[in-house]
């Protein structure tokens, strides 16, 4: 080996690292070349100076004690109620609870068992098939009434919604309609006020 | 939660190697008032993640926490330096061989010349020459691969000869 392949190994010698055939190799270099030789010498002197010169610096004791006081303190505090793996836990739990009654919901919804369900959302979709929301900007309840069956396969009854707080605001038309639904039944009342108040929120009018 | 058993097994595992610790804290830091909060904050973390030590070298393990610690301290003082061992290496490169061979080392320089190396090199010369620590914990504790604890440990003893031969050449 040449004097850059055993400077290469210099150090894992000094080091005691390198395996028994290397450290065969290195020596017998450095019995023959002075320069390798020289710088084994001085990484010796360093290591003399280091462990005669530089400290090992002792922890003081007060650390110690500082640290032995905190572990105690430590080991003593009672389990929080609620870490906080368990708090992710009850998270994810809640999403997970959340995304199933999500989805049953969808599902109730969708299914061809809830025809009443089912009616009223296609009857509402089919209302909004139109680009525009009013499709019959008319106070004729002779034109209105007609328009009216045709988008729901149903007859939607509400409450009076004027005296609920839901003015009307698109014109007269729709006063006629919820004068002549009000005398219906009104279990399906919240379904269509939600559309109303969607609308109106809007300021279109009713569809 | 540590329970109290756990708390006496780390007491008798890792509190040994407190003066470790704090040597190797007291080199980095260069003081002994943040060497001592840093090995401190060092053990109640090492204490917390008691039970991710799955045995082996408990010095290693203890002294890479202590490191981490350390460093997380050096950064927040705004005092680590960029760190690039070709460029250190260079250093020493163009320093001229003859001047490197120190015959006699006085007293109080190599603290000195210790102290004036770059973070990096001065904890690898802490960890080999005065902790007395192999190539392997050394390459676990400061996340190296072997070659580079070679590597860098002769660029660390270079630079430190440097720093020794200019002192001796100042004094003449």
């Amino acid at each position: 080996m040449n004097c850059t392949e055993i400077q290469h190994l210099l150090h894992a010698y000094f080091d005691n690292e390198l395996d028994v055939v290397h450290t065969i190799e290195v020596e017998q270099h450095l019995a023959q070349c002075n320069a390798c030789s020289q710088d084994h010498q001085d990484y010796q002197a360093l290591r003399t100076a280091i462990s005669t010169d530089a400290s090992r610096f002792q922890a003081p004791e007060l650390l110690q004690k500082r640290i032995l006081s905190a572990l105690r303190k430590e080991s003593k505090t009672p389990a929080r109620l609620f870490s906080r793996s368990w708090l992710s836990i009850a998270a994810a739990l809640a999403c997970a609870l959340l995304a199933i009654w999500g989805l049953t919901s969808l599902w109730d919804t969708f299914s061809p068992t809830n025809s009443q369900a089912n009616q009223v959302l296609s009857s509402h979709m089919s209302s909004l098939l139109a680009n525009h929301l009013v499709d019959v900007p008319s106070s004729d309840q002779h034109t209105v009434k007609p328009w009216f069956d045709g988008k729901l396969s149903f007859s939607p009854a509400v409450v009076d919604l004027a005296s609920q707080g839901f003015p009307c605001l698109v014109g007269d038309w729709i006063t006629l309609i919820t004068q002549r639904l009000r005398q219906l039944c009104t279990n399906t009342a919240s379904i269509l006020s939600i559309s109303l108040s969607g609308r109106l929120s809007r300021g279109k009018g009713l569809a | 939660m540590q329970t109290s058993d756990q708390r006496l097994r780390f007491e008798q595992l890792i509190l040994p190697h407190l003066d470790a610790a704090y040597n190797l804290a007291r080199w980095l830091t260069h003081n002994d008032q943040d060497a001592q909060d840093v090995v401190q904050e060092a053990y109640l973390r090492a204490f917390k993640f008691f039970h991710s030590f799955r045995g082996g070298d408990s010095r290693s393990w203890v002294l890479t926490i202590v490191r981490n610690t350390c460093y997380t301290w050096l950064q927040r003082q705004h005092v680590d330096e960029i760190f690039d061992e070709e460029l250190h290496d260079a250093e020493c490169v163009f320093s001229n061989p003859e001047d490197l061979h120190i015959q006699r080392i006085e007293q109080g320089k190599i603290t000195e010349a210790l102290n004036n190396l770059p973070t990096e090199f001065r904890e690898i010369i802490v960890l080999r020459e005065i902790e007395d620590l192999s190539y392997k914990d050394i390459s676990t504790i400061m996340h190296i691969p072997l070659g580079t604890v070679m590597s860098r440990l002769a660029r660390a003893r270079k630079q430190l000869q440097r720093f020794l031969a200019v002192q001796k050449n100042e004094e003449a």
